[in-house]
């Protein structure tokens, strides 16, 4: 008995059963990812309508004396811990989450779908947000908590808005891995995500961890100016106004440029060692 | 009818193809394609290039599924069970119907560990089993003697007929029912070709094997049965000796003579 008569086969008629396991995986991923987009975008959206309603900083009367009201440390390590704890948070999750989805990908890669076909240009353009927009979400996830909380929920912003990009870029890990070895890998029968994981480790563990840092230098680079801003936020004055206070703090001023110059430091290391992984993955390739 | 890949012992045809197609995107690569394979028989696919000889093979194992190009139709049975249903496990299936493909494929790893890659796969994680079953398997492949002193090397190192003889052990150590062999001695010289020819002919004894050759008297050497294909239709089958001494078709004597087939 054979799967279909002998005729030439409709478009669907021989889909095989792991390209739907496939399929059924990376949708239900990439739909999660998609939701969590648009949820983030509303909550952005529903955000800046409520402080338009609430009336911009501007028409707040600023203090007689606003260095009286700072509220929040001026510890100059202060944005360093908060910003790190934020990438602890945000990184693990990510990568757990895109490296998943990379791996749904790869066996997607392997199904004629019409999935499969829609991914390049529908990642492309998640991935095409742009940081300004993860800057001004997490801006007003700042806004609406200055509470402990905000950590956390800069951490599920990072992560829902970093997703599209962390994912494009584990995939791109996969397709480091030679199509032989994806042969070879197939025939043992090997299963997919084992496949993905043990082949990635043998012929692209410099390009993972490339992607991680990154990543890590990434999400610093988002969260730092914001965080730099918090902490120095001053009242219950919303976090534009508590910059221009603390701008004019003669007292925050070289907190300020010390936390500053090691944030951009931060970020300058994560960019340095993922160059230093993508050289030493460059040289495995080419022996 | 019952789709587990499970084995099956005492059934005489081990392999039986009926009415396979095959097309990548809309061209046909296989058309009607019908063989049946007993056990422990050697079958030798010679042919063109572009006749169909690995689409065969690959299909045997179900590699095709990874190919987002390919669809296949038709029935593909081993020991009498359906592989090409939905509800087989293609990754059993392929432990069982092992192959070896034309160029030496090692990963980055020792020795050692590419022969236990697919077993650890597999699920075999008892380090002693593992020893055992790849001495096993390289043995088998009769490369025991100069792999044992570079067990824990790169395997890289080997030369490329030893290389493409672990490549051989890796599907061994996986005990599989069926070995599809796409051409392994293309890029080997004569010499190093009756070598592997030698491991070929020991594991005719318990296995089934199909070879896709371009070497007509490696076929010859090897089969007891060949299947000459052109345009992924079998021509003609036969016993090997009948097929090179008196084919039927003037398409096969054709190829045998290494004539341009005719109009």
């Amino acid at each position: 008995m054979g799967i279909t008569a002998f005729s030439p086969p409709s478009r669907w008629s021989a889909v095989l059963p792991t390209q739907i396991r496939g399929t059924a995986l990376f949708a239900a991923i990439f739909a999660a990812g998609v939701i969590l987009i648009i949820v983030a975008g509303a909550l952005g959206a529903a955000l800046i309508l409520g402080w338009l309603w609430s009336g911009p900083p501007g028409q707040l009367q600023p203090p007689t004396s606003p260095i009286s009201q700072v509220t929040m440390s001026l510890s100059p390590w202060a944005p360093l811990e908060t910003t790190l704890l934020v990438i602890a948070i945000a990184l693990p999750i990510t990568a757990i989450i895109a490296g998943g989805a990379a791996v749904g990908m790869w066996d997607l890669s392997a199904g004629a779908t019409r999935i499969r076909r829609a991914l390049p240009s529908s990642l492309g353009w998640m991935t095409g947000i742009p940081p300004v927009v993860i800057g001004v979400v997490l801006y007003f996830v700042t806004e609406l908590d200055r509470s402990p909380h905000v950590g956390a929920l800069s951490a599920a912003a990072l992560v829902i808005l970093n997703l599209p990009n962390a994912t494009a870029k584990f995939a791109h890990v996969g397709w480091l891995v030679p199509q032989e070895a994806r042969d070879v890998s197939a025939a043992l029968g090997v299963r997919s995500p084992l496949a993905f994981l043990q082949l990635v480790r043998l012929y692209a563990s410099w390009a993972c961890a490339a992607v991680l840092f990154t990543l890590a230098a990434q999400m610093a680079g988002e969260t730092a100016a914001i965080v730099l801003a918090a902490a120095s936020a001053v009242g219950n004055y919303p976090l534009a106004a508590s910059v221009w206070f603390a701008a004019l703090d003669p007292r925050h001023e070289l907190g300020q440029a010390f936390a500053c110059a090691v944030l951009i430091i931060l970020v300058g290391v994560g960019r340095t060692l993922a160059h230093v992984c993508l050289r030493r993955q460059e040289a495995q390739a080419w022996h | 009818m019952a789709l587990s890949p499970e084995r099956s012992p005492a059934v005489e045809t081990k392999l039986e193809i009926a009415q396979l197609n095959v097309w990548y995107e809309s061209t046909q690569a296989l058309r009607n394609v019908s063989l049946s394979v007993g056990a422990s028989r050697a079958v030798a696919l010679i042919g063109p290039a572009q006749s169909g000889k690995t689409t065969l093979l690959r299909a045997c194992n179900r590699l095709l599924d990874e190919n987002p190009a390919a669809r296949i139709s038709g029935s593909l049975k081993i020991d009498g069970s359906q592989m090409l249903g939905p509800a087989v496990d293609v990754a059993v299936l392929r432990r069982r119907a092992g192959m070896v493909f034309p160029r030496p494929t090692l990963l980055p790893l020792s020795v050692f560990e590419n022969v236990a890659f697919g077993l650890r796969a597999a699920g075999l994680y008892a380090p002693d089993e593992i020893a055992a079953r790849v001495e096993r398997a390289l043995q088998r492949a009769l490369v025991w003697d100069v792999a044992k002193n570079v067990l824990h090397a790169p395997a890289y190192r080997l030369s490329a007929d030893q290389q493409q003889r672990v490549c051989l052990a890796r599907v061994l150590a996986l005990d599989p029912d069926i070995i599809l062999l796409d051409d392994p001695t293309s890029t080997f010289d004569p010499v190093a070709q009756r070598e592997f020819e030698e491991v070929i002919g020991l594991l005719r004894c318990d296995c089934t094997l199909l070879l896709a050759t371009h070497n007509l008297q490696q076929a010859a050497r090897l089969s007891d049965t060949t299947c000459f294909l052109v345009g992924g239709e079998i021509i003609e089958s036969g016993e090997t000796q009948l097929v090179f001494s008196r084919p039927t078709d003037p398409r096969t004597e054709d190829f045998l003579a290494g004539r341009p087939p005719r109009a």
